[in-house]
């Protein structure tokens, strides 16, 4: 088995136009693990937060929120194995999160929601997966063909109102959900997406945009994650097509353990590669706009 | 309520009201202006008002997330007419409107505030999220009808934050009135500057319809010395 299994996966956090614009940094973070716990299944640990455009350490919240996450997840399944984890574990595990950016922020003499962030995680096995989520942003999984978000993204009474880890409430504004069968692909994403992403008349996630990117991702020769292809992400998030529809921070981690062959089904010719006028299939090369550092949370 | 209200049911043609959202699935920023067409406007503030709201619509389209997402409805008042109803900047087609008869603001503001609340339903309806709503008064008189309703719900709807009501007075306006209407400070127009009102305005929507979460949204203050407004 390789150093990730089966999985190949990329990930990348991209500033807006709004906030490369005014200079500002990105606000959103993201990180995967590949976790080998000593008599526990190989696991695969993925989390994206979206730092609060008001929070004056939205960055540095977003990046310690998945920073923790990450760890806590470590030692939470060297306790207690993934198929026992309940809700109670999971709360421990946002009220971990929750403390540590309020040591963060006491350590510089800022009251907690200037870290404030939003949060998504989400852990798998061969055979089990766990997800968590705070405010908004979206989980989806999918199998090859269908996509579906874990949760419907929290938002208040009006489009620029959400929840934060930070928040008082976080725990039992926490979304929780395990799930006993195999997850063959899963995609993170923030806000930003959301519009690209999921179909809100419906509630449900915009297959169109994730089928293409997942159909690049299954041919990569190798599991793992592809400095290529995470090249190619980055570039597509910052694409014209995009930043039209959405000016915000974006955020984006698809993984597969899915074989390319299984992925191409009964597909008409060409639509692997066709460009659904939606959602641009998979990253374009463009000649301007290398993204900055994004603070990618890599491990 | 003992008779049934048609005017609340749904118009047939209303099922194809949903076409607007597949097609354009961005998040609303609806905007509500409700405009005093009463005869004292006649002549050069009727004309500038006019011209203000063709800015209105050349300043939104700038922007093109704010032409997909902010939505304008007018009701003018002099008598109360739904000049427009919802519709997104990109498809909004400016009124000309002419100086009429008299200044029912009261029943002006109830229908605006109707309009808001059917559009709210449908939003939530079809799944589109939506920004807290805007209604924008501009009057030059004093309401002819009763305006204690009208004030009651503006009341209820900021302290629900069901929207933001602000009023601006044309030289010539109650102010006193439009105080007593308004939870926020009514605003004075110098002189006959409403373009730079909708100027305002459609900076102040774009701000709006491109805010994320976690965000104060800036807004500029429109009562300095180079502004449209005085206090």
């Amino acid at each position: 088995m390789s150093a990730a299994g089966d999985w190949r996966y990329v990930y990348a956090s991209v500033p807006g136009v709004a906030h490369r614009a005014s200079g500002a940094e990105c606000q959103d973070a993201c990180a995967v693990q590949w976790l080998a716990v000593p008599d526990a299944p190989p696991t695969l640990v993925l989390a994206a937060a979206d730092g609060a455009g008001s929070a004056a350490e939205a960055r540095i919240g977003a990046e310690l929120a998945c920073q923790t996450l990450l760890a806590e997840c470590a030692t939470g399944l060297a306790q207690t194995p993934i198929v026992a984890w309940t809700r109670a574990d999971a709360e421990t595990l946002s009220a971990r999160v929750q403390a540590a950016l309020s040591q963060r922020a006491a350590e510089v003499g800022l009251p907690a929601r200037e870290f404030a962030c939003t949060l998504l995680g989400a852990v798998l096995t061969d055979d089990h997966a766990l997800f968590l989520q705070i405010g908004d942003g979206a989980i989806v999984i999918g199998t090859g063909d269908d996509y579906r978000p874990v949760f419907w993204p929290q938002v208040g009474e009006y489009a620029n109102e959400t929840y934060f880890i930070t928040d008082a409430s976080a725990a039992a504004r926490l979304e929780f959900a395990t799930l006993a069968e195999p997850v063959a692909e899963i995609a993170l994403l923030t806000d930003g997406l959301q519009p690209l992403a999921l179909h809100y008349q419906t509630r449900q996630a915009h297959a169109p945009f994730f089928r293409p990117l997942f159909q690049h991702l299954r041919a990569a020769p190798e599991p793992g994650c592809p400095a290529d292809l995470q090249t190619a992400l980055e570039r597509f998030l910052d694409a014209p097509t995009l930043n039209q529809r959405t000016h915000d921070d974006k955020t984006l981690i698809l993984a597969t353990r899915l074989p390319l062959t299984t992925a191409e089904p009964a597909e008409p010719a060409g639509t692997a590669e066709s460009a659904p006028s939606d959602a641009p299939a998979g990253p374009t090369p463009l000649p301007s706009a290398i993204p900055e550092d994004c603070g990618d949370a890599a491990v | 309520m003992n008779e049934l209200d048609l005017s609340r049911q749904t118009p047939f043609g209303a099922d194809f009201s949903g076409a607007e959202f597949a097609d354009n699935p961005e998040p609303r920023c609806p905007c509500v202006l409700l405009l005093d067409n009463s005869w004292s406007m006649n002549g050069a503030p009727i004309a500038e008002l006019n011209a203000g709201l063709a800015t209105f619509k050349e300043e939104l389209l700038a922007d093109s997330l704010a032409a997909k997402r902010v939505e304008i409805a007018i009701v003018s008042f002099g008598p109360v007419e739904v000049v427009s109803e919802f519709q997104t900047a990109d498809q909004f087609t400016p009124p000309h409107l002419s100086a009429n008869k008299d200044t029912p603001m009261g029943q002006a503001i109830v229908r605006g505030l109707e309009l808001l609340t059917q559009r709210k339903a449908l939003y939530r309806e079809h799944g589109i999220p939506f920004f807290r709503p805007w209604v924008f008064l501009i009057t030059d008189g004093s309401p002819t009808d009763d305006w204690q309703a009208a004030a009651l719900d503006i009341r209820k709807g900021e302290e629900s934050r069901a929207f933001a009501f602000f009023a601006v007075g044309v030289e010539g306006a109650n102010l006193d009135i439009l105080q007593r209407l308004s939870l926020r400070q009514p605003l004075r127009l110098k002189g006959l500057r409403f373009r730079e009102l909708f100027q305002w305005l459609s900076n102040s929507m774009r701000s709006v319809s491109r805010s994320v979460p976690g965000t104060e949204v800036p807004l500029s203050n429109p009562a300095t010395p180079d502004g449209w407004a005085s206090i």
